[in-house]
């Protein structure tokens, strides 16, 4: 009897608490979207586009300081709670919003079928590879395996942007300075090119626009949005 | 009997021959693509972004040669001739019925787009929000609404858009995002896509297109950028429509043919 009674209690909890697993399935395949034929080949490091790449790197470089490296340093950790923080909050973790973190971290992964065989196919080497004179800090090289364009940085902080954009309107400038500038540290440390920083936004932006196609994503999307917003209090 | 005689040779050129007429349907709905909510907001004024694009415009100015500031004003011209260095002279669009006509539908699909994001964020041009900022007079003159003329704003507006309340007809169309810079962006993925041995001067002639708005102070480079972004995600969206697909097929064969590529 005692379990019986509980049984209505225990189901308005489960109605009120948002699924917290996320779909299995991937939220897009490669034969969504034509990643390889929309995205812009990288320039030549040779051309005119390519120099004003790489002089780009370097302007930003003179102006460096140990505030803007110790930024740079944080932002290697590609999540949401470093990607968002700075924007919504100390209390934005992931001990508060787990959901959302397993959520980004899956549209990363599934979207990961636009950049990952476009760098395969360019295979472009990282600004600091091309150039001696651009300073990378040893252990960002190091971590840098993979080729340049386009820029996983950049691909993660726009992703952030454009999602969180959409379910927090009331910080979607803010978010989207701190998507923007999370690329942007990219390449002041000599990870990545303006350009590979460019095709990072239009790869992030085909991937979420697929995604929203998707019921599985949105049904997904809705019970993230509810996560966020009733813990940053927001109706 | 001499007719029928004639039937096979007909239906060869009906086969090499692409249909004149394309699809009346648009290929993008307006508001299929959304722009409100995949688009960067751009930045506000006396932010540090706008002063950084205030910056790079001046810095791309001061860097242009007079040969670069000629090709600006060239490209001015939204037409598919700014596309014939990139694919040689066979490259006549007067003599591709097809092609021009298929991506001329493409464009004014994409321009009507473009109309609705610059209404949201009704962001002022570069040599209005510095007057260091100085655009060869024409182009600026380009970019003027007539006096007097009642532009009607097309973006959505009201409790939960990320847009600007509408604000009166102004002198000069908004900058966010360049409309040139989605124009040249769609026109060379697609030229790319029938022409792939020519995808990488396509693709730096479309991008340098755009950059061409820099140089000529009348776009920032975030606005270059998000054409480009968008441009990218409309062609997207395009593709999945068969008539759409149908007619870049037509456009592809007479395209090739033109220029003495192989089917």
């Amino acid at each position: 009897m005692r379990k019986l009674a509980l049984a209505p209690i225990l189901l308005l909890c489960l109605a009120a608490t948002p699924a917290a697993s996320l779909s299995d399935k991937p939220y897009i395949t490669a034969t969504d979207v034509d990643f390889p034929g929309l995205l812009p080949p990288p320039p030549a490091e040779a051309s005119p586009a390519g120099k004003r790449d790489l002089q780009t790197i370097l302007d930003l470089e003179k102006n460096m300081t140990p505030e803007r490296m110790a930024a740079i340093q944080r932002d290697l950790d590609q999540t949401v709670y470093t990607i968002a923080g700075p924007v919504l909050g100390p209390k934005f973790t992931k001990a508060n919003f787990p959901l959302v973190g397993a959520f980004i971290d899956k549209v990363e992964k599934d979207g990961g079928v636009g950049v990952g065989p476009i760098k395969q196919k360019y295979k472009k080497l990282r600004p600091f590879q091309y150039s001696k004179d651009v300073q990378t800090p040893e252990n960002i090289a190091k971590g840098a395996g993979g080729p340049t364009y386009p820029s996983g940085h950049s691909t993660s902080g726009a992703e952030v942007a454009l999602i969180l954009g959409m379910m927090v309107p009331e910080k979607r400038e803010a978010l989207y300075e701190r998507g923007w500038e999370f690329g942007i540290n990219r390449i002041t440390s000599g990870a990545a090119y303006p350009s590979d920083f460019e095709g990072g936004h239009i790869a992030a932006t085909l991937a979420v626009q697929a995604m929203m196609k998707n019921p599985e994503f949105r049904a997904d999307f809705d019970a993230v949005k509810a996560e966020v917003r009733k813990g940053l209090g927001l109706s | 009997m001499r007719k029928l005689y004639l039937l096979p040779a007909l239906l060869l050129c009906l086969g090499a021959t692409p249909a004149l007429s394309l699809s009346d349907a648009p290929y993008l709905a307006p508001g299929a693509f959304d722009a409100v909510n995949l688009l960067p907001p751009p930045p506000e004024p006396n932010s540090p972004e706008q002063k950084r694009d205030v910056e790079r415009v001046l810095q791309t100015q001061r860097a242009s040669t007079p040969e670069r500031m000629r090709l600006a004003q060239a490209d001015a011209k939204a037409d598919l001739t700014r596309f014939a260095d990139a694919l040689g002279p066979n490259f006549v669009p007067d003599k591709m019925p097809v092609v021009a006509a298929f991506l001329r539908k493409v464009a004014r699909d994409a321009g009507s787009v473009v109309g609705i994001a610059k209404d949201c964020w009704e962001r002022p041009r570069p040599f209005l929000a510095d007057p260091q900022i100085h655009p060869p007079g024409q182009m600026q003159q380009e970019t003027a609404i007539a006096p007097g003329a009642v532009v009607q704003n097309t973006a959505p507006h009201g409790p939960g858009s990320p847009c600007l309340p509408a604000g009166p007809t102004p002198a000069f169309s908004y900058s966010y995002p360049s409309g040139h810079s989605t124009y040249g962006a769609v026109t060379g993925i697609l030229l790319a896509n029938m022409v792939p041995e020519k995808r990488r001067e396509l693709f730096a002639r479309a991008w340098d297109y755009g950059e061409s708005r820099v140089v000529g102070g009348v776009h920032f480079p975030t606005d270059v950028e998000s054409g480009r972004i968008e441009a990218t995600a409309m062609v997207a969206l395009m593709m999945q429509s068969a008539e759409f697909r149908a007619d870049l097929a037509a456009a592809r064969v007479e395209l090739r043919r033109s220029l003495g590529l192989s089917q």
